[in-house]
């Protein structure tokens, strides 16, 4: 481009900008002459659509048969956005893949963007066998399309925001604005505006920054990429952040229930929804109080259960050199191990390792007399159950529960168990998420009847 | 009425069921426990009717608040600090009888230090949360276990063994004068609504105490009465039943479920009441803490940091006086100490009306 940049008649503004900009080589600054008009043009030509640069700005330039009917034609596109101020400003909206357009001395921005990865995923984070297959794309306004195609309201406002961060990424919020708890948004962004960090990646990421507390174990935001449950979220007043780069959107305020819920509920006949949900929450209590249970019995009170059944447990821990709760405290940790493992290994050699672990050494551990078979059998249980709970960070929150109730009842026995329980239940109700309670019933309104009482 | 003041109320009669109640009651089993028992009813009733009056007239104050309003100086804080102390000792009462039942029937080998360590982490958790959370944990738990009290219940009430001549013959004793100690022991099941004289604070909806209210506490208090005094007599007999240390839980044991995992149904009785008489714990302290907190002045210290500080110095005098109350404590003396207990009842009752009615009449005029 270097006979251009020394072109005298490409105006001052234009000039300081493809100065700040160099050494990149994929900087263009180009003027356009034929007949008397001008065009100068400034963008950077990877991230804009050639194509679409060719038949929007390009082609009907030569055809135009004066300048101000161009300006004008320039000025009506609907490719257009706002130019902001300061040099910095136009040079982020430039490296978001806008072309900037000076003709008669008037300058414009149009968005002609191309954006790599766009292709629409599946939904793999929470696969139903029901309902929309399709997740979200890596890309804001596909994403944007996606729910605003599905949620036909005018009251639907999407309010983009850019991070203040190395990147400049931008994020949308998305509300109904009509049904949007009050309070809510503001916290939002008081939460956001102030945000000091180097770089946010992913909407995973921006969830730890709203979260507002260095540390904790619950999260207070559900992360989703089923366009569904998101509409279904906007619809009962939540918020939904998009982060651009990410399939996956932030919705908060968020409730523990929300995390049991799956979207597959919905698709579902009323009974078969029901006994969904029974199974779910026994799967939650099963895989938070069973190992507890396990020890508490054992160690504590073989009383409680029936004699034959307290004959065959005593029976299946002969020749166990240990006492019960580190038993169960190395199986849970091998079957913490087994599933981490699985996870990070490629789909083929993971179901090796699950049988290996699972299977062979599940058996030989038990012939060897260091575990008892039930342990085997609770613990196989509890890590099923541990699968039931349909939203992963949840499922690994109750996980470390789990630890800490085998812990109360390792010092406690089954009343410690019940107080260990009574103490989750406790923690989780003074849990608020964006002001908002975070365990509660809500069969009545509860609006009307307590006042949201600080401390 | 809100339900959460029903929550309160059933919570408190629930936890008396295993604690000491029936044992105070048996104990006077020929010496008119059923007419003190009617006349606690009568007595138990009308005094939530006038507190719940008198407060309905203040929405979303609490005692502390309102006494710091209209009294002077010199009586607010003494009374309040009587009522911090008395709700203190409420719950002290029940985390003792509760330890030893622990002590006595599920962990017989655990050291005293380790029982009410037990409750130690949780509780003070209860005493700094919101006072929001706690209703919400309050109605969560009752969720969850009021099915299997129902269950427990009806366990209770269709088994075989129970036999209703001999609460015919307890019946029978019906003409014999009430008894104080009996009378404020039974009274005192109705206290649960002392709790709303700080949650108050929290309820939004006004409150009415009507016919139907009236109705519905009587009959709770009925049946929870009738269920503690009868069913034992029902199960072990008339003669005799006043020497057993706990005859719920003796009672408890004598009953099975013949298919069940569990077939002992006193498991499952000891570990529901006690998360029951955990969170009635939980909540008197959390009360009590608060009432400390307006009496000394707490909440009204400027820097955060010294509220801190002074909260935890109340939540560690908490539990240095129930720890050592609970390891110097014989099973005898625990017996004695809460009949003394109850029978403040009446001067509480009386204290805390002069208060609110004294309160009233001053924002009145």
């Amino acid at each position: 481009m270097d006979e251009n940049t020394e072109n005298p008649n490409t105006p001052e503004y234009m000039k300081r900008l493809t100065k700040k900009l160099e050494p990149s080589d994929d900087i263009v600054q180009n003027t356009l002459t034929i007949e008397g008009k001008k065009v100068h043009l400034l963008f950077l030509k990877s991230v804009v659509d050639p194509l679409q640069l060719q038949s929007v700005i390009v082609k009907p330039f030569f055809e135009m048969k004066e300048e101000r009917h161009y300006a004008e034609y320039i000025n009506s596109l609907p490719y257009k956005t706002k130019l902001p101020s300061g040099d910095r400003e136009v040079m982020i909206e430039l490296t978001k893949g806008n072309v900037l357009v000076m003709v008669n001395n008037q300058l414009t921005l149009l968005e002609l963007k191309i954006v790599a990865n766009n292709m629409v995923q599946e939904a793999d984070l929470e696969p139903t066998m029901h309902g929309p297959q399709m997740g979200m794309s890596e890309s804001l306004e596909i994403n944007i399309n996606i729910i605003r195609q599905r949620y036909h309201d005018p009251s639907l406002i999407v309010e983009t925001l850019e991070l203040d961060e190395q990147s400049n990424r931008g994020i949308a919020l998305l509300y109904d604005k009509d049904r949007v708890r009050p309070g809510v948004l503001d916290k939002i962004k008081e939460r956001l505006q102030p945000l000091d960090v180097e770089l946010v990646q992913a909407a995973d990421e921006l969830i730890y920054y709203l979260n507002n507390k260095k540390r904790s174990l619950f999260p207070t935001s559900l992360l989703s990429g089923r366009p569904d449950r998101l509409i279904n979220n906007i619809t009962a007043g939540k918020v939904i952040i998009l982060v651009d780069g990410s399939p996956h959107a932030i919705v908060t305020p968020i409730v523990f229930f929300d995390f049991m819920a799956s979207m597959e509920d919905r698709y579902h006949s009323y009974w078969i929804m029901v006994g969904a949900m029974v199974l779910r929450y026994g799967g939650l209590f099963t895989c938070l109080m069973l190992p507890g249970i396990y020890v508490g019995v054992t160690s504590y009170n073989p009383d409680v259960f029936r004699t034959e059944l307290a004959l065959t447990v005593a029976a299946s821990r002969i020749g166990v050199p240990y006492p019960s709760f580190i038993e169960v405290f190395f199986m849970l940790i091998f079957i913490e191990l087994l599933t981490e493992a699985s996870l990070r290994l490629p789909v083929t050699i993971s179901a090796t390792a699950t049988t290996v672990g699972g299977l062979i050494l599940g058996t030989a551990v038990v012939e060897a007399a260091l575990a008892s078979n039930i342990i085997v059998i609770v613990v196989s249980l509890v890590a099923i159950s541990t699968f039931v709970i349909p939203v992963n960070e949840m499922s690994y929150a109750i996980r470390i529960c789990r630890f800490f109730l085998l812990l109360y009842a390792t010092l406690f026995g089954l009343a410690g168990l019940v107080l260990g329980m009574l103490g989750l239940i406790m923690f989780l109700s003074n849990k608020d998420s964006l002001g908002q309670p975070y365990l509660r019933m809500y069969w009545w309104n509860r609006e009307k009847e307590l006042k949201a009482g600080k401390r | 009425m809100s339900r959460f003041v029903y929550f309160l109320i059933t919570t408190n009669m629930i936890a008396n069921i295993a604690a000491s109640l029936p044992r105070v009651l048996l104990s006077g089993s020929n010496n008119g426990a059923i007419t003190s028992m009617a006349l606690a009813l009568i007595f138990g009733v009308f005094a939530t009717w006038s507190v719940i009056r008198l407060l309905s007239s203040f929405p979303g104050k609490t005692l502390p608040e309102l006494m710091e309003t209209y009294l002077s100086k010199w009586l607010f804080v003494p009374l309040l600090l009587f009522f911090a102390i008395n709700w203190y000792v409420s719950g002290l009462a029940t985390l003792i009888t509760y330890s030893d039942i622990l002590l006595r029937y599920l962990t017989p080998e655990m050291s005293i230090y380790s029982i009410v360590g037990t409750f130690i982490l949780f509780i003070t958790f209860g005493l700094v949360m919101k006072g929001r959370s706690v209703l919400y944990t309050l109605e969560i738990i009752l969720v969850l276990l009021v099915p299997i009290i129902l269950y427990f219940l009806l366990k209770v009430y269709l088994d075989r063994q129970l036999d209703w001549d001999n609460v015919g013959v307890a019946i029978m004793n019906v003409n014999s004068f009430p008894n104080y100690t009996l009378f404020t022991a039974s009274s005192y099941i109705f206290l649960g609504f002392f709790d709303m004289l700080y949650f108050n604070k929290y309820i939004k909806k006004k409150m009415k105490f009507g016919i139907k209210e009236g109705l519905i506490v009587g009959g709770m208090g009925f049946f929870v009465l009738f269920t503690t005094y009868f069913i034992p007599i029902g199960f072990i007999g008339f003669d005799g039943i006043e020497d057993i240390l706990y005859p719920w839980i003796v009672t408890t044991d004598s009953i099975r479920m013949k298919f069940g995992v569990v077939e002992r149904i006193i498991f499952i009785f000891l570990l529901i009441f006690l998360a029951i008489a955990f969170l009635n714990i939980m909540i008197h302290w959390h009360v009590s803490l608060k009432f400390f907190q307006g009496a000394l002045g707490i909440d009204k210290l400027e820097k955060r940091k010294k509220r801190t500080i002074a909260n935890s110095i109340l939540i560690i005098a908490f539990w240095t006086v129930s720890i050592v109350v609970a390891v110097k404590i014989t099973e005898y003396g625990l017996f004695k100490y809460i009949n003394y207990f109850y029978g403040t009842l009446p001067f509480l009752f009386i204290l805390l009306m002069g208060t609110l009615m004294l309160v009233k009449r001053r924002a009145n005029s």
